[in-house]
């Protein structure tokens, strides 16, 4: 009964961020509700027992992705005004709104619900490590996530690099 | 254990020795990375090759033989092998041609690494057996290729990049949200073990296709399947050409693959095999179609190629509709497929680095700009035939013979099955009008040229990919039977 009664809460901020999103008419505040959504969903993680994901949540998104995105926008024009989309254009968030509620009325309907109680055995920052760095497990996924930042960076400098002038 | 690995290890090594040694390098030296990556993907492909013979070899004396690896997390059986094949002969032509195509562009290091990298992503993709892997080596390949789309920093190679890259995350999005399903029903990320589970979960049936539907939506958009497609026409026209051969005759092949192990192994509950059948029928038949017909009104080669290739991957999502059917033997309609995927990839990546080669002089990638390339660039334009005539799908050339097989299995299938086999041949007559009309303009249309030296290395990449279309025209019955043991090999 407790459990539920703070999930529902929790929810309910992490909608409410999530609609902020769409719905602020500034791109600072538009941020700001994403960055509510974000521990939103650290906190869901917490009662679920996975810490080691809140933590990571937090840590990544909420601090880095949203001051990432902070930092974007007062380097830019922060007063930019949002326009309202054109008039006909509600199918796009009809159909979201549509979509949403029927694939949590199936996930709703099928056997999720068990996963909470196996999350807080193998959601722990230990049993994470164990995964990850065990050979008979997730060694070479995490290895090749390595090279994969690697090629992400090394794509990224060569991007942002200015050309010389010829 | 490791020893299997070896050619990944060998291609992760020169990948960081290309990115260390560029940074000692003068300007003008740079070139030297190119032949360094060059004699990397040349070991790994002869590793790559002897395991294939060792698996052959192993499946003719019918041994039992060891393929799983980190607890089931890698399997090297023929099938992931073949791929890793396909893979690597694209990239060392990529890279052989990009020696000449790339001359005088800058960051050579950053390029040649990129390749690199994107190919360990893809080999690893090929031998993945596990949902958590497979996503990784699909994000380090996609990844890489993002950044190499704009190798170019001009105006539309930036715009290409762009695309491919907000779609790629995209996709890469849905396909998460597929496997996360997967992964909720089963508990396990595992394609074998979730294959043993999922006949357990009959009643969570729903989710299970919205799973289907996620996984498929997400792929379709990598292998450019109609309607996920309206990227591919502008990014495969906008990137360098060695680039797009990469992504056509490669990163494509990969999702390929991705979708032949989820389908096949985790996916394979014959209630479900039902319905996904259907769903890639209605792919397969809109995809070859609106490829070729609008390949018809193209002017541009590049975006040509580009729709051609869309219709190709039509063919190829053929043989997912055909696994419904009882009347054909499995390994038949898979095996057609991988044929197809190696035969398209040699031609197409041909094609690209034969467009790589005009535009080496400058010319264009417009029709008109083709116009008496006969006579100006002999090696590039006589190759350049081969491979258009391969994809249309003339007899003696590879093209012809995958595309037979993949007909043949859908002969075999009967009933429903035979439209699509129809449909496979009224495309390929299409196909034929706007390939023989690059023909026409390379040999036959009036133009005042003179003969230009070709670029060495270029050529013989052209010359290599051509004389291996040729060679599996001619005698197909050896790469027939590779595919065929590839593809019963994923069961074993």
């Amino acid at each position: 009964m407790m459990d539920s009664l703070v999930f529902f809460i929790i929810s309910a901020v992490v909608i409410a961020g999530a609609v902020g999103v769409v719905m602020a008419e500034r791109i600072f505040h538009a941020v700001l509700a994403l960055a509510l959504a974000l521990l939103g969903v650290a906190a869901v993680f917490v009662t679920l027992g996975a810490e080691f994901l809140a933590v990571i949540q937090v840590l990544v998104y909420a601090g880095g992705v949203v001051v990432l995105f902070l930092f974007a926008t007062m380097l830019t024009k922060s007063d930019l005004q949002l326009k309202r989309p054109p008039r006909g254009d509600e199918l796009a968030p009809v159909s979201a709104v549509i979509f949403a509620i029927v694939a949590l009325f199936y996930v709703a309907s099928s056997g999720f619900a068990s996963l909470g109680e196996r999350a807080s055995v193998i959601g722990s920052v230990g049993s994470v490590g164990g995964l990850i760095f065990n050979p008979q497990a997730y060694v070479i996924p995490f290895e090749l996530v390595g090279l994969l930042l690697l090629a992400a960076m090394v794509g990224a400098i060569f991007l942002a690099k200015k050309e010389a002038a010829k | 254990m490791l020893e299997a690995l070896m050619p990944e290890l060998v291609i992760a090594v020169f990948a960081l020795a290309v990115i260390f040694i560029d940074m000692t390098l003068r300007e003008d030296d740079k070139e030297f990375l190119g032949y360094l990556s060059l004699v990397g993907v040349g070991i790994a492909l002869a590793m790559v090759f002897s395991q294939a013979k060792s698996l052959l070899a192993a499946i003719a004396a019918k041994q039992a033989l060891q393929v799983s690896f980190f607890s089931g997390l890698i399997r090297v059986d023929l099938f992931a092998v073949f791929f890793k094949l396909v893979f690597l002969l694209v990239a060392l032509l990529v890279i052989l041609g990009s020696l000449d195509a790339t001359r005088k562009d800058k960051y050579k290091g950053e390029y040649y690494s990129l390749i690199l990298f994107a190919t360990l992503g893809m080999m690893f993709a090929a031998m993945a057996a596990d949902l958590v892997l497979l996503f990784v080596a699909v994000e380090l390949a996609s990844i890489s290729t993002f950044a190499l789309a704009a190798f170019r920093k001009n105006r539309t190679g930036t715009e290409a990049a762009m695309k491919y890259f907000v779609i790629g995350a995209f996709s890469s999005g849905l396909i998460v949200f597929g496997m996360s399903l997967l992964y909720g029903l089963t508990g396990s990320t595992n394609l074998y073990a979730i294959a043993e589970a999922l006949p357990k979960t009959a009643e969570f049936h729903w989710v299970l296709i919205l799973a289907v539907v996620f996984l498929i939506a997400g792929f379709g958009y990598k292998v450019a399947a109609v309607p996920f497609h309206m990227w591919a026409p502008d990014t495969y026209q906008g990137a360098p050409s060695p680039v797009s051969a990469f992504l056509a005759a490669a990163s494509k092949k990969m999702a390929f693959v991705a979708l032949l192990r989820i389908f096949l192994i985790a996916l394979s509950m014959p209630a479900l095999v039902k319905e996904w059948a259907l769903l890639f029928a209605i792919l397969a038949a809109i995809t070859m179609t609106l490829g070729n017909v609008v390949a018809l009104a193209q002017t541009n080669i590049k975006r040509m190629l580009a729709y051609s290739s869309i219709g190709q991957a039509g063919y190829v999502l053929i043989v997912f509709a055909l696994l419904a059917s009882t009347q054909v033997d499995l390994n038949l309609s898979i095996g057609a497929g991988l044929l197809h995927i190696l035969t398209h990839a040699i031609m197409k990546g041909g094609a690209f680095l034969a467009v790589a080669a005009a535009s080496y002089y400058m010319i264009g990638s417009n029709l008109e700009d083709f116009a008496g390339l006969g006579r100006r660039l002999p090696v590039t334009a006589l190759t350049m035939t081969i491979f258009l005539l391969s994809l249309a799908g003339i007899p003696f050339f590879a093209g012809f013979v995958s595309k037979f097989m993949i007909l043949t299995a859908s002969i075999a299938a009967g009933g429903a099955y035979l439209i699509l086999g129809i449909l496979l041949i009224i495309n390929s007559v299409v196909s034929l009008y706007y390939y023989a009309r690059v023909i026409r303009y390379m040999y036959f249309a009036e133009a005042e040229v003179k003969r230009e030296r070709e670029p060495l290395l270029l050529s013989v990449a052209l010359v290599v990919a051509a004389l291996l279309v040729i060679y599996i025209g001619v005698f197909p019955d050896s790469f027939v039977s590779l595919s065929l043991n590839a593809a019963s090999s994923l069961f074993s």
